[in-house]
């Protein structure tokens, strides 16, 4: 295996981001193990809220709190911490500061690579298109129809998205769209409207990012019909897959394992 | 003095109580037709179920006269794919659970072969990949008891030649 230089950037590359709970900084870590396992020459960069984590993956010391491999730093190519909000939705924050100049490819660091067609991830998104979803499967998912005409389909746990200014102008509204959704009032209350929709959404990122695709005029040529093979969702169907191999595997982590005490 | 005799009138037809409730969303519930369900509302917003049988009943006639045969052969086909509608979810809804918990449980054999030291540290990328492609719990077990195996030779542990002795 050849090992890139930590600063030689390529022009795609993975971005996973990690906040709040160790359970999520270990899951990330495992997953960017994960693909360098089939695809070594990938580049991978982990947005973490940890300055102590990051300390430790440039200094290359295996002290972490919890267990991963011996060499975890290696498999992390750029950690980054500065100014990443303590924030549940910290993924919305980084998106728009990917350093790739290319194609980026976003996943939840619930993720796990299963396969080597990962290599070939950059090549879906195709030419005419800034952004590429996965389907969201209704049958496996909390919530999808919003009216009777409207429904959420883009899965955003996973997708590749270019770097132009259209698309990174929409990641940058994702963020502050979300915030505004999701902001309280001191007495409990919400500080702005969402129209005729249930509250139960407004957790939902995926509900902001279907407002900005439906409802404004962002430029950017967007489509959800990348193959499930590369955001396989425990509860899909394994029928779905239509004989291929799933390449990410999408598993959740479990809340009593989020909200576990440190040993 | 003679009394005056109360003023009586004689009853010959009944007035028809005025209804306290109306009729919504009738349909069949029989493929005769001769049997109906319809919610009513009362004006408090209070709603019920009732089954309305008999082509003599008042009600049964005050619904077909409301609305009209038509409509409750349009509400009962309505009806009818709605509930194939709920089948179809429902069974889906259940399948993705079986699916959910086969892909746990594989999954978190891929968790546990990761989580043994010989494996997490172990250098031998083919096997390694095996693991993290394997389709079955068994696969898993399989392909972490190789690479162990291996392990167990290279550290001394099992010795390949006093055994083929």
């Amino acid at each position: 295996m050849t090992k890139r230089k930590r600063n030689n950037i390529p022009d795609n590359g993975f971005l996973i981001v990690a906040s709040l709970k160790d359970a999520f900084y270990k899951a990330a870590i495992d997953l960017a193990e994960s693909i360098k396992l089939f695809y070594p020459e990938s580049h991978i960069t982990i947005f973490i809220d940890s300055s102590e984590i990051q300390y430790l993956w440039k200094e290359k010391l295996n002290t972490l709190s919890f267990k991963v491999s011996p060499d975890w730093y290696d498999n992390v190519d750029q950690m980054v911490s500065t100014d990443v909000p303590k924030h549940l939705r910290a993924k919305l924050w980084a998106l728009s500061k990917t350093p790739y100049k290319g194609k980026t490819v976003y996943l939840d660091a619930d993720m796990m690579c299963e396969h080597e067609d990962v290599e070939n991830i950059f090549d879906q998104l195709p030419d005419d298109l800034d952004l590429l979803f996965t389907k969201i499967r209704p049958y496996n998912a909390k919530v999808t129809k919003l009216t009777n005409t409207e429904e959420m389909t883009a899965h955003c746990g996973m997708f590749i998205y270019r770097n132009n200014p259209q698309t990174i102008s929409l990641m940058e509204s994702w963020y502050g769209e979300y915030l505004k959704q999701t902001e309280k009032t001191n007495k409990g209350g919400w500080v702005n409207t969402i129209g005729q929709y249930p509250d139960d959404v407004r957790k939902w990122d995926t509900f902001t990012m279907w407002k900005l695709l439906t409802y404004s005029d962002t430029g950017v040529k967007w489509d959800d019909n990348l193959h499930c093979r590369w955001n396989f969702v425990n509860g899909y169907h394994p029928n779905e897959l239509e004989d291929l191999d799933r390449v990410f595997y999408h598993y959740t982590i479990p809340e009593h394992v989020v909200h576990a005490k440190k040993k | 003095m003679a009394k005056s005799q109360p003023k009586i009138e004689r009853v010959t037809t009944e007035d028809p109580k005025p209804k306290k409730y109306e009729y919504r969303d009738p349909y069949w519930s029989n493929k005769d037709n001769e049997h109906m369900i319809v919610t009513l509302e009362y004006p408090d917003g209070r709603k019920s179920t009732a089954s309305i049988t008999g082509k003599d009943n008042p009600d049964f006639k005050a619904v077909i006269e409301q609305f009209g045969e038509k409509t409750l052969d349009e509400n009962t086909a309505e009806g009818i794919k709605r509930r194939d509608t709920q089948i179809k979810q429902r069974l889906e809804r259940r399948e993705s659970q079986a699916a959910r918990q086969q892909q746990e449980v594989l999954f978190n054999a891929k968790l546990e072969a990761f989580e043994i030291e010989a494996v997490k540290d172990s250098k031998n990328t083919p096997l390694k990949r095996l693991i993290r492609k394997a389709k079955t719990p068994l696969e898993v077990q399989a392909y972490t008891t190789i690479l162990l195996t291996d392990y167990l030779k290279e550290s001394g542990v099992l010795d390949d030649k006093k055994k083929k002795k």
